[in-house]
C-alpha cells in the first residue's frame, strides 16, 4: 500500500509539473508591424497591406496578422503567400482570392509560421488586381535571436582603404 | 669672251640662291606664306641613349622661330630656330602629345608629335580585351524575365584597372562603347590581374554600384592572377554570369551591377546630347540581393522598394522570387530620373502611393508622369516592365504609346502626363501628336523655366514653359494635351480648368496683404482626410499665390470660418527654384494656425492642408504686415 500511494504521489507531481508547463503563455519578445502607406512602395497598385508579427522563440509559432484593403469596388484581389527562407515552416505557398465589392473591400489573412532555427524570416506576399501593378511585401517574422541568420559581410578592403565587394568574373586569356 | 664668262657665273649664282632643300621654298613667292608644318608620327624614345634629330616636314614659307609646348621630356632638347627635336632622354615617360608651332611674319602654323620614352630592351606588353555582361531581356509579352534568351553585352564607360598580387593598382583606363580597353604597360614583370569596377567615371560623372549589405563595398569584377607573356600582346576577355542556374541562381550574380551601370551609362549619354558639357553630381547605386520589399534596417537590405533618396543615392531591389530590378531597365532609369530632376531642375512632388486613374494631387502627377517619361526617354524605349514573383516570372508592364489605357485622364493624371511628355519627345507620331522635340528643348525647359517657376511644378508649368520657348507650336503642343482631356493650358496656375473644375475653381488663391482670402476645403473624395489617410489625393491640398508687396516681417495666418470641429490647418510657404519651405506652420490641431517670417518682396507659392475635415468647409487666409 505504502508502495502503491508513492507512485501515486510521483504521478501526481509529474502531471502537475506537465500541467504548469504547458500552461505557460508563450514568450513574445515584441511585435512587429508595418503598413505599405507608410513604407516606400512603387506606385502602380491601389493595394494596401498592414501587418503584425510576433517575435518568439526557436519552435513557437508566431501570430502574423495581415489586413489587405483596396478603393476598387469590382474584382479580384489575388494574393500569393509562401515563405522566403526554406527554414521558416508553418506557411504554405497559397494563393488567396478575394472577390472586391463596394461593400466588401478589406481583407485578411492569419498565420503562424514557426522555425526551428533562430534568425529573422520573411513571409513574401504579392497582392494583384487586374490591370495593376502587383503589391510585393516582404513580411518579417523573428525567431529568437535574430543575429543569427544574418548573412556574413564578404567585403575585402585594400590597403588604400577601398571597400570593395570582389566577384569572379568568366575569364579568357590569349 | 670675259662678257660671256660673266653672265654664266652670274646665271649660276642666281640658280644656287634660287635652289636648295628644307625649309625655304623655292622663289620670291616662299617668303610671302606662312610655315606649313605636317604632322609628325608618334616616336618611341629610349631613356639614356641619344636620340637621332627629329625634324618636322615644312612645305610652308620659312620659319624664324619656333616654340613647343608642353615642355619636352626630361633631357630633350628643342631648337627655336627650325623646331628640331634632339638630346638624350634620361626619364621614362608614357605617351603624350606635344604641340610644335612655327611662325614667321605672315603667320603660324602648328603640328603635334606624341612621344613616349621606355627603358630600352624591355619588351612593351600591351593588354587589352573586352568586357562583357548577362544581360537578361523581358518576355515578349512584357511579363517576367526571359532567361532563355540573355544576351551578352558590353560593359561600357566603367573603370578597368590592373592590379599587382597585393592589390596594388598599376594602370587604370575606362572601357569604351564596344567594351573595349587596352593598356600600355612597361617595366611589369609580376604577374597582374584585371579588375573591372561597377563604376562609370570621368571629370564629368561618378557613378558607382554598391552593396548595402556589404558595408556599402563598391562591387568589382576580377580575373585571374595571371602573367603577361612573352608575346608583345596579351588578351583578356572577362565577363559576368547572370548567375541563373535555369531554375534558380546558383552562382554569384555578378552581372547585376554591371546591368544597373549600363542604364545608367545610357542615360547619361541621352542627357549629353542636350549639353555635353553638362557635369553630374555623384550618386551611389546601391543593390544586393538581399534588398527586399520590407520595412526595416538598409544594411538588412530591407529597403521597402527601388527608390532615389532625395539626396546622392539610389536603392534598387535584388531579392529572387520576390522582386528583382536589375534588369528591370524602366525602373531604375524612373529612379535615375527623380535624381537628374533633382539635381538639375525642380521637383515638388510630395510622394505617397498612387496607381492608374488616381486623381493626384498636381504635384505628384506631373513627379510620377514625369520619372515614367523620362525613364522611356533616356532609354528610346516607350515599354516599361517590373518583373516580380518566383523565378521573376511574372510582373507587370506598360507602354506610353498605348492609346486605349487611358483610365481618368486629364492634368491631375500622372498617366496623362507621362503621355503627353513622351509624345512630345518621341519621333512616333500617333493621334494628335505632331510634335517630335527629342531630349534637348525638354532638357532646356527643366533646367530653366521648369526649376524656377513660382509656381508649383505641374503640367501647367511645364506646358506653360514649353509654349513660351516654342511659340509657333503652340497649337501643335494644344493638340497633345487635348488627348488627354486637359483644355488649353495658358498660364502656370492651371487657369481655365474644364475638367474636374470642382478641383480647380480656382485652383490657385491669390493672396496679398489686406483682407485676405477664402478658401474651401475641396477633396477629390467627400470624406474625413486623416481616415482617407493619403494627403497625396487631387484637393487634399489648397493653393494660394501669394504677393508680398515689400520686404519686411510678415504673420500669415489660416483659420477656419465658423468652430466646428477639431481640425488641424498645416500650411507651407515656398519661394523661387527650392522645394524646401522657407516658412511653414504645423502647430497641433486648432481652429487655426499661423506663422512668422521675413519675407522678400516678390511672389511666392503656398500650399494649405487641413485634416480632421469634411470637405466643403471654409477658411479665412490672411498676409499680415507686422
Amino acid at each position: 500500500m505504502k508502495r502503491f500511494n508513492i507512485w501515486v504521489l510521483a504521478l501526481l507531481v509529474i502531471a502537475l509539473g506537465m500541467f504548469y508547463f504547458m500552461a505557460q503563455p508563450k514568450k513574445v519578445y515584441g511585435v512587429l508591424e508595418g503598413d505599405t502607406t507608410k513604407m516606400m512602395q512603387k506606385g502602380g497598385s491601389s493595394v494596401k497591406v498592414q501587418y503584425s508579427s510576433e517575435h518568439v522563440d526557436v519552435d513557437t509559432p508566431s501570430r502574423v496578422h495581415i489586413t489587405l484593403s483596396s478603393p476598387k469596388r469590382d474584382g479580384i484581389l489575388s494574393v500569393e503567400v509562401y515563405p522566403r527562407e526554406d527554414s521558416l515552416e508553418g506557411v504554405e505557398h497559397k494563393t488567396y482570392q478575394f472577390p472586391l465589392t463596394s461593400s466588401s473591400q478589406e481583407f485578411t489573412i492569419d498565420l503562424e509560421p514557426f522555425s526551428l532555427k533562430e534568425g529573422r524570416f520573411y513571409i513574401n506576399l504579392i497582392a494583384s488586381i487586374q490591370n495593376e501593378r502587383p503589391k510585393v511585401v516582404s513580411i518579417p517574422v523573428e525567431i529568437g535571436d535574430i543575429s543569427k541568420n544574418r548573412a556574413k559581410t564578404s567585403m575585402f578592403k585594400t590597403q588604400k582603404g577601398e571597400k570593395l565587394h570582389i566577384m569572379k568574373a568568366q575569364e579568357e586569356i590569349k | 669672251m670675259r662678257y660671256y664668262i660673266s653672265c654664266i657665273f652670274a646665271t649660276l649664282i642666281f640658280v644656287g640662291c634660287g635652289g636648295g632643300s628644307g625649309s625655304g621654298g623655292t622663289g620670291s613667292s616662299a617668303k610671302k606664306n606662312p610655315p606649313i608644318l605636317d604632322n609628325h608620327s608618334p616616336v618611341t624614345l629610349y631613356k639614356s641613349e641619344s636620340i637621332t634629330p627629329i625634324e618636322f616636314n615644312n612645305h610652308g614659307g620659312d620659319i624664324t622661330s619656333c616654340r613647343v609646348s608642353p615642355s619636352l621630356p626630361s633631357g630633350l632638347l628643342f631648337d627655336s630656330g627650325d623646331c628640331s627635336i634632339s638630346g638624350t632622354p634620361t626619364v621614362n615617360q608614357n605617351l603624350k602629345t606635344y604641340t610644335v608651332t612655327a611662325k614667321n611674319s605672315v603667320g603660324e602654323d602648328s603640328a603635334t608629335i606624341d612621344i613616349e620614352v621606355i627603358t630600352p630592351n624591355t619588351k612593351v606588353a600591351k593588354l587589352k580585351g573586352v568586357i562583357t555582361y548577362d544581360s537578361v531581356p523581358v518576355n515578349s509579352d512584357g511579363v517576367g524575365l526571359d532567361y532563355a534568351h540573355t544576351k551578352q553585352k558590353s560593359v561600357r564607360g566603367a573603370v578597368v584597372r590592373i592590379v599587382d598580387g597585393s592589390n596594388k593598382e598599376l594602370a587604370r583606363t575606362t572601357t569604351d562603347k564596344n567594351g573595349y580597353y587596352e593598356f600600355n604597360v612597361a617595366n611589369i614583370t609580376s604577374k597582374v590581374k584585371v579588375q573591372v569596377l561597377s563604376e562609370l567615371k570621368s571629370s564629368n560623372w561618378d557613378f558607382k554600384v554598391k552593396d548595402n549589405t556589404n558595408g556599402n563595398a563598391l562591387y568589382v569584377m576580377e580575373g585571374s592572377l595571371a602573367s603577361l607573356g612573352k608575346n608583345s600582346t596579351q588578351t583578356r576577355n572577362l565577363h559576368a554570369s547572370s548567375g541563373w542556374g535555369g531554375s534558380s541562381y546558383t552562382r554569384t550574380r555578378t552581372a547585376a551591377p554591371f546591368a544597373i551601370l549600363d542604364v545608367v551609362y545610357q542615360a547619361i549619354q541621352k542627357v549629353r546630347t542636350a549639353d555635353s558639357s553638362i557635369v553630374f553630381p555623384p550618386l551611389d547605386i546601391f543593390w544586393s540581393k538581399n534588398n527586399k520589399s520590407a520595412s526595416g534596417a538598409i544594411s538588412n537590405g530591407d529597403i521597402g522598394t527601388s527608390y532615389y533618396d532625395g539626396s546622392d543615392s539610389l536603392y534598387i531591389l535584388g531579392d529572387e522570387n520576390s522582386d528583382t530590378d536589375e534588369y528591370d531597365s524602366g525602373v531604375i532609369a524612373h529612379e535615375w530620373g527623380h535624381y537628374y530632376e533633382s539635381k538639375f531642375s525642380r521637383a515638388d512632388s510630395i510622394g505617397g502611393g498612387h496607381t492608374s486613374g488616381d486623381f493626384l494631387d498636381i504635384r505628384l502627377a506631373f513627379g510620377e508622369g514625369f520619372g515614367n517619361a523620362v525613364s522611356s526617354m533616356l532609354r528610346d524605349n516607350p515599354n516599361y516592365w517590373d518583373s516580380s514573383g518566383l523565378r521573376q516570372a511574372n510582373g507587370w508592364n506598360m507602354s506610353l504609346e498605348t492609346e486605349n489605357s487611358r483610365e481618368n485622364p486629364g492634368w491631375f493624371s500622372e498617366g496623362s502626363i507621362q503621355r503627353i511628355l513622351y509624345d512630345i519627345y518621341d519621333s512616333h507620331n500617333d493621334t494628335g501628336d505632331k510634335l517630335s522635340y527629342g531630349f534637348k528643348p525638354i532638357h532646356q525647359l527643366l533646367i530653366g523655366k521648369e526649376k524656377n517657376t513660382p509656381a508649383f511644378t505641374s503640367i501647367f508649368t511645364f506646358i506653360k514653359g514649353l509654349k513660351d520657348e516654342h511659340p509657333s507650336d503652340a497649337t501643335a503642343i494644344d493638340n497633345i494635351v487635348a488627348q488627354e482631356s486637359i483644355a488649353p493650358i495658358n498660364d502656370i496656375y492651371g487657369s481655365g480648368r474644364t475638367n474636374r473644375r470642382e478641383n480647380a475653381n480656382p485652383l490657385y488663391d491669390e493672396l496679398t496683404t489686406g483682407s485676405g482670402v477664402t478658401i474651401v476645403t475641396n477633396y477629390a473624395v467627400d470624406s474625413y482626410l486623416s481616415e482617407r489617410g493619403r494627403t497625396n489625393q487631387l484637393g487634399a491640398y489648397n493653393f494660394v499665390k501669394v504677393i508680398v508687396p515689400s520686404e519686411g516681417d510678415y504673420t500669415i495666418i489660416v483659420s477656419q470660418v465658423g468652430s466646428s470641429g477639431n481640425p488641424d490647418p498645416d500650411f507651407y510657404l515656398y519661394r523661387g527654384s527650392s522645394n524646401q519651405p522657407i516658412a511653414k506652420a504645423e502647430n497641433p490641431p486648432a481652429l487655426s494656425d499661423r506663422v512668422t517670417a521675413h519675407l522678400q518682396k516678390g511672389v511666392y507659392r503656398m500650399a494649405i492642408v487641413v485634416y480632421n475635415q469634411y470637405s466643403g468647409t471654409s477658411y479665412r487666409v490672411k498676409l499680415v504686415k507686422n
